[in-house]
């Protein structure tokens, strides 16, 4: 598993550079048959990124995470995978910051946008059915670019500030009684 | 179906589909430039398409112009004009695409800027700010009104609290008003709309913030375009049972409709007008870049064009400068095919035409000249088969036609005499000389019609030639000429020559071998008769004249007799047999009989076989051996004999040290009467040559630097 992450991260380097999406923890909670997982990143916008959001430009994130399976000497098997979109927005007549899940249509308000990215970095909830035959967690944080206008799309192909994606980290499953309790 | 295949299997077909393909991303590009969203995510796998059917038409036009740089390498046909259409089509259609690109970058640049200025960028903040006035005036409103209705409510008993409730929100302007326990859950709640059943939730970030004894009071979009205020504060309970129980009074009021309309409207134009003063300058790249795109797509294509354009102009052209290669080098069976109806393809039309025609023209010619040549074959053949020389020379005496006898009676070896100056033949054999002279003579004389024998003396063989010339007219040949037919005359004339000397011999004989026999007996009888009667004197000249008589009727018996055998030689009777022992026999008698003599043999061994009348060939030998010894005017006689085989022939030498024949007879030393001897009969050689005649033999007589030498030639058995 290592050596596979390693060569993935080493690809994502070549491909993107430094990413401002770093994977801190993996939170795992067990309820009842559910196990209910908290991807918690360390995720920085770039001062051109908070200029778009405060010009009114909406900035798409996706989380995704997928329970693994290890597989020797060829492609680890997914088990589940799921995946939840933001849609991050600003209002300049309320002064707020509003993150919209799409995938749970969900909608909250946010003062500052330091609270609105705490908010989707630390406290999105990803619940699976509990599988004892997963070995390790996959999780993922990036900007969606292709959801961005049109007119944005091409200037910003090679430009880092960007470039937010956290890339595939991985976590190992932790178990029943060791996990977190609600 | 051909047409079908010709579709399918069509080489510009990929280059087409790449083509559509490119125009096709570039629509599309356009469409999501101009915000269609279905086209939105996949806009940059759209201009990605792009750039690669833009990488690929330049793979092509780098294919196409290796091509170009090849088959002009090989200097094909019609490559150096193909190179000139491409660089010209290509140069034409540069400027209007360059200049409409700049055009293009310049208008899109001034009509992004045109969009923006200070004034509206300044009204826009300024509606934004009263807007914010606005709801941060009916912010504080609610707020207080929540305020004084949490006061209230802290002095109600909860258990009544739901009743006060409704009746508070009867007057007030809030939509829904709800009581949230410590914990956060929902306790009491009253709507406007008695339809609505869904409960307002209390969020939880506002949850925290009103935990920390803090209220809230913010305008929070109420779903994606609409707005309210959410007022949250906590009741703090005054009544016996549940004093100092926190509870929080949470108040949604609506922005009043014309106003939330303004506002939305302030807020959702001010977004759009700031979302394109920050795309601002990525519109421009953007428009940039695909621009750029369309600009090297048109040069690209352009240039694709000019490569086609120019291969099937050029095509015919190539074809046509083939099919006239082919035509020089005598391919008269080429047509081009006919594929347009243009002036090229007129032209292809019209070289068809020609080919057709000189292909037939020249099948008649060639025809002709195969007649002409069978016709010249056959009087080739015809004269390889004449026994008589024939030339025929133009007026510049070069030589037109021979045939194979002339090589043969003038001894000119096998060499081809035709286009060579008569003078050739001097040249080849100086002894033709008299002959050439006279040609030309008669050529230069236009003599219409001649005969005239000419001699022809090559050592000791004489020949005659009988040569007849005849003019032919420049009506009948171009030009004019001469045909010139020889005979060699030499054994015909040989031949009455002999029979006239064997006719002269015989006469000879009969007429003076009678009267010989009664002069040598009239002598004798005179001598006998006389003898003893006469005086002493008278005795001695009687004995010495009729001894005269006798001696000199012996001598001209003896020529008779030679006469007799030129004349009517002996039967002959071949028999197998060698030289050598003859020789031998000769030698030795002379041997015996004339001790002055040297003979030197060499002999073959084994000696070669020939069928020869052994009578005959000893006289043959002791004529030439006798005719060796007198050549000696003094001194000792050496002859040398020697045989010499050649082929099927046998060479036979003698050579001698005497005199050798002198220059007024070298010519014709085998005639009869031909002799440098005093008192010869001149018959010696005469006789010989006709011995070796009779056995199908050559002889041949020359001087040496010390004597002559005799050659005979007798073919091997």
């Amino acid at each position: 598993m290592k050596t596979k992450l390693l060569l993935r991260t080493t690809l994502l380097l070549l491909c993107f550079g430094l990413s401002a999406a770093e994977l801190v923890s993996v939170k795992q909670q067990y309820i009842d048959e559910e196990l209910i997982i908290t991807p918690q990143f360390k995720l920085q916008l770039s001062e051109e990124i908070k200029e778009a959001i405060n010009s009114g430009i909406v900035i798409t994130f996706v989380i995704q995470v997928q329970l693994m399976k290890e597989v020797n000497w060829w492609y680890d098997s997914t088990i589940s995978s799921k995946r939840q979109t933001f849609k991050l927005r600003y209002f300049s007549l309320s002064r707020q910051y509003q993150l919209n899940n799409i995938s749970q249509k969900n909608i909250q308000t946010f003062v500052t946008l330091d609270l609105l990215l705490n908010h989707l970095s630390g406290k999105t909830q990803f619940n699976f059915q509990k599988s004892n035959s997963a070995d390790y967690i996959e999780t993922k944080l990036f900007l969606d670019k292709q959801a961005l206008p049109s007119t944005m799309q091409l200037p910003i192909v090679f430009d880092q500030d960007w470039n937010i994606n956290s890339g595939w980290q991985q976590a190992k499953v932790m178990a029943a009684e060791s996990a977190e309790t609600p | 179906m051909n047409k079908f295949t010709k579709i399918v299997f069509n080489k510009n077909l990929p280059v087409l589909a790449l083509v559509i393909t490119l125009l096709a991303a570039l629509y599309l590009l356009g469409l999501a430039i101009q915000g269609s969203e279905q086209f939105n995510r996949i806009y940059i796998w759209l201009f990605a398409a792009s750039v690669l059917a833009v990488v690929f038409l330049i793979l092509i036009i780098i294919q196409r112009m290796v091509w170009l740089f090849i088959k002009r390498k090989n200097n094909e046909p019609g490559i150096q004009l193909t190179t000139r259409m491409v660089l010209m089509f290509t140069g034409l259609s540069l400027p209007p695409v360059i200049v409409v690109y700049l055009f293009a970058i310049m208008l899109v640049n001034q009509y992004v800027d045109s969009w923006f200025d200070v004034e509206t960028d300044q009204a826009l903040k300024d509606a934004i700010t009263l807007g914010n006035t606005f709801l941060d005036t009916q912010t504080i409103t609610h707020l207080t009104e929540a305020r004084n209705m949490a006061a209230e409510l802290a002095e109600v008993d909860p258990l009544n609290q739901s009743i006060y409730l409704d009746r508070l929100l009867d007057n007030s302007k809030a939509n829904s008003l709800s009581i949230y326990g410590a914990d956060g859950q929902l306790i009491s709640t009253s709507n406007l709309n008695p339809l609505n059943f869904v409960s307002p939730a209390l969020p939880q970030n506002t949850f925290n913030e009103v935990s920390n004894n803090r209220d809230y009071a913010r305008v929070e979009p109420s779903s994606n375009t609409g707005l309210h205020i959410r007022v949250v504060l906590p009741i703090i309970n005054n009544t016996a049972i549940n004093v100092g129980q926190r509870q929080y009074l949470q108040g949604l009021y609506p922005i009043p409709k014309n106003y939330e309309n303004l506002t939305i409207n302030i807020e959702t134009q001010y977004h759009e007008y700031t979302q394109q003063t920050y795309q601002r300058q990525q519109l421009k790249s953007t428009f940039i870049i695909i621009l750029s795109i369309v600009l090297l797509i048109s040069v690209l294509l352009a240039m694709l064009r000019a490569f086609s354009s120019a291969r099937r102009l050029v095509a015919p052209i190539k074809l046509l400068s083939e099919a006239t290669r082919d035509i020089t080098e005598g391919k008269f069976s080429k047509v081009i095919p006919v594929d347009s109806n243009d002036e090229l393809g007129l032209l292809v039309q019209s070289f068809n035409s020609m080919s057709i025609q000189i292909a037939s023209s020249s099948a008649l010619a060639h025809r002709a000249q195969s007649e002409a040549e069978n016709q010249r074959t056959y009087l080739e053949n015809v004269m390889s088969h004449l026994t008589s020389g024939v030339i025929s020379i133009d007026q510049d005496f070069l030589i037109r036609l021979s045939n194979e006898a002339t090589h043969k009676i003038l001894h000119l070896g096998n060499r081809s005499l035709n286009n060579r100056n008569i003078d050739y033949l001097a040249m080849k054999n100086p002894t033709l000389k008299p002959l050439i002279e006279l040609i030309k003579q008669k050529v230069t004389d236009k003599t219409n019609y001649w005969q005239q024998e000419v001699l022809i003396a090559e050592d000791s063989l004489r020949r005659i030639l009988l040569v007849r010339g005849s003019q032919i007219s420049d009506q009948e040949i171009e030009g004019g000429g001469h045909v010139i037919v020889f005979d060699d005359q030499t054994i015909i004339n040989q031949a009455q020559r002999d029979a006239a000397w064997s006719e002269v011999a015989r006469r000879l004989a009969h007429e003076v071998k009678n009267p010989l026999t009664p002069i040598q007996l009239s002598a004798e009888r005179m001598h006998m008769r006389f003898t003893g009667k006469l005086s002493k004197e008278e005795d001695e000249i009687l004995d010495r004249a009729t001894q005269t008589i006798v001696s000199q009727v012996e001598n001209l018996k003896t020529l008779v007799n030679a006469f007799s055998d030129y004349a009517k030689p002996p039967e002959l009777k071949k028999e197998l047999g060698g030289l050598n022992k003859l020789i031998n026999e000769i030698v030795d008698l002379y041997s015996l009989s004339q001790p002055g003599i040297t003979f030197t043999l060499d002999l073959m061994t084994p000696e070669p076989q020939l069928l020869l009348d052994k009578g005959r060939i000893t006289q043959l030998l002791t004529n030439l051996i006798k005719n060796a010894q007198e050549s000696v005017d003094s001194g000792d006689v050496i002859i040398q004999i020697s045989t010499i085989t050649h082929n099927d022939q046998l060479e036979l030498n003698i050579i001698d040290n005497g005199h050798g024949f002198s220059a007024d007879i070298k010519e014709h030393v085998f005639e009869p009467y031909e002799t440098t001897k005093q008192g010869g009969s001149g018959l010696g050689l005469a006789i010989v040559k006709k011995i070796v005649e009779e056995h199908g033999g050559i002889i041949t007589a020359k001087n040496q630097e010390i004597g002559a030498k005799i050659s005979i030639l007798l073919p091997l058995a």
